[in-house]
């Protein structure tokens, strides 16, 4: 019996540039047709040939195993690298309008003291920053749940944080004995209405556009 | 009105994988004699053919793969759908359903 894992990393040239575990994987497929053949009556080195034969150019079968082996993850093209871009220009846009001295707005909701603060500029520039998200994430194969995460990113994360901390926060006040509790929860909400709920709308409304349920057939001539 | 995704293409080899994968784990070996058996060798997959798609499709977290020891003893890399990968098994049947029926209508299979 050939030693198959020694034939197939000097084909491959994969030693140090791929992983064993796919050598051994290529290798056992290939021991397993050859043993089949043989059995079947085939001569070994014919079966042999075989084996080896149903990989025409090696060279460009180890650089698409390399590229299928590293690189970033489809969840990190499709999700994490457009939301941290829509997170960036969304941290970096708010910075430049306090650099440009433009003071926020306070708009009240409702009579119960519920406000929330807001740059227009920077609210009208959320959905061009969702949109970036939601055409990087498409374009990397995204399915319409991923762009709008992508999208709506630089809301949700910190709002995640500001749910995670509340009830800490919470029983920290508790626990020395400043429980004001009707003023922790509407700054609470009031924060979560400013950085989460309003800036997540703004934000999703970039993957709009994106909607489409799906593209045409494209035929090749 | 019905519409198919542009993965149409890249699907065809995923359908493939994902439907002879779906009764249960199996390793590269078996996914490639199973597609072929199943069509009658009109669909043949090699080493260079198979080995790519399946870890892309890892990547995509449509299968997963795990190293497990084979009836005869030895150590073989088992595939099998993730949770993800059953999930587009559906769609896909019925992309390709709608494929073909749009392509019966031109080539008219029935009446050939």
């Amino acid at each position: 019996m050939p030693d198959f894992e020694r034939v197939v990393r000097d084909r491959l040239g994969a030693q140090g540039v791929l992983d064993d575990e796919v050598t051994a994987e290529l290798a056992a497929h290939m021991e397993m047709f050859y043993e089949e053949q043989v059995a079947a009556g085939m001569p070994e080195e014919q079966a042999l040939a075989q084996s080896l034969g149903q990989v025409q150019d090696w060279v460009k079968l180890r650089k698409e195993l390399i590229r299928m082996k590293s690189g970033v993850s489809e969840r990190t093209r499709k999700l994490w690298a457009p939301g941290f871009a829509c997170f960036v220009l969304a941290m970096f846009s708010q910075q430049c309008t306090a650099w440009a001295g433009l003071k926020p707005h306070t708009a009240f909701i409702g009579t119960r003291g519920l406000y929330f603060q807001f740059s227009p500029v920077w609210l009208m520039a959320l959905p061009f920053f969702g949109a970036l998200a939601a055409y990087l994430s498409k374009r990397a194969g995204g399915q319409l749940r991923t762009m709008i995460l992508a999208a709506t990113f630089p809301a949700w994360l910190p709002g995640f944080a500001f749910l995670a901390a509340f009830p800490l926060t919470v029983a920290m006040q508790l626990f020395v004995g400043s429980s004001d509790l009707k003023l922790m929860a509407s700054s609470f909400s009031t924060t979560m209405v400013s950085v989460v709920i309003i800036p997540g709308i703004a934000m999703s409304l970039g993957v709009v556009p994106f909607m489409g349920a799906g593209t045409r057939v494209r035929v090749q001539p | 009105m019905r519409e198919v995704d542009n993965t149409v293409k890249r699907g065809s080899a995923e359908l493939a994988v994902l439907s002879v994968l779906e009764p249960g784990p199996m390793h590269g070996y078996e996914i490639a004699k199973r597609i072929e058996q199943r069509t009658g060798g009109v669909l043949r997959f090699d080493v260079a053919s198979l080995y790519p798609l399946l870890y892309r499709m890892e990547k995509e977290e449509l299968v997963s793969a795990n190293w497990d020891e084979s009836s005869s003893g030895r150590r073989r890399r088992y595939y099998q759908l993730t949770s993800a990968g059953k999930k587009k098994l559906k769609p896909l049947r019925e992309q390709w359903k709608i494929f073909f029926e749009a392509l019966n209508q031109i080539a008219g299979f029935q009446n050939a």
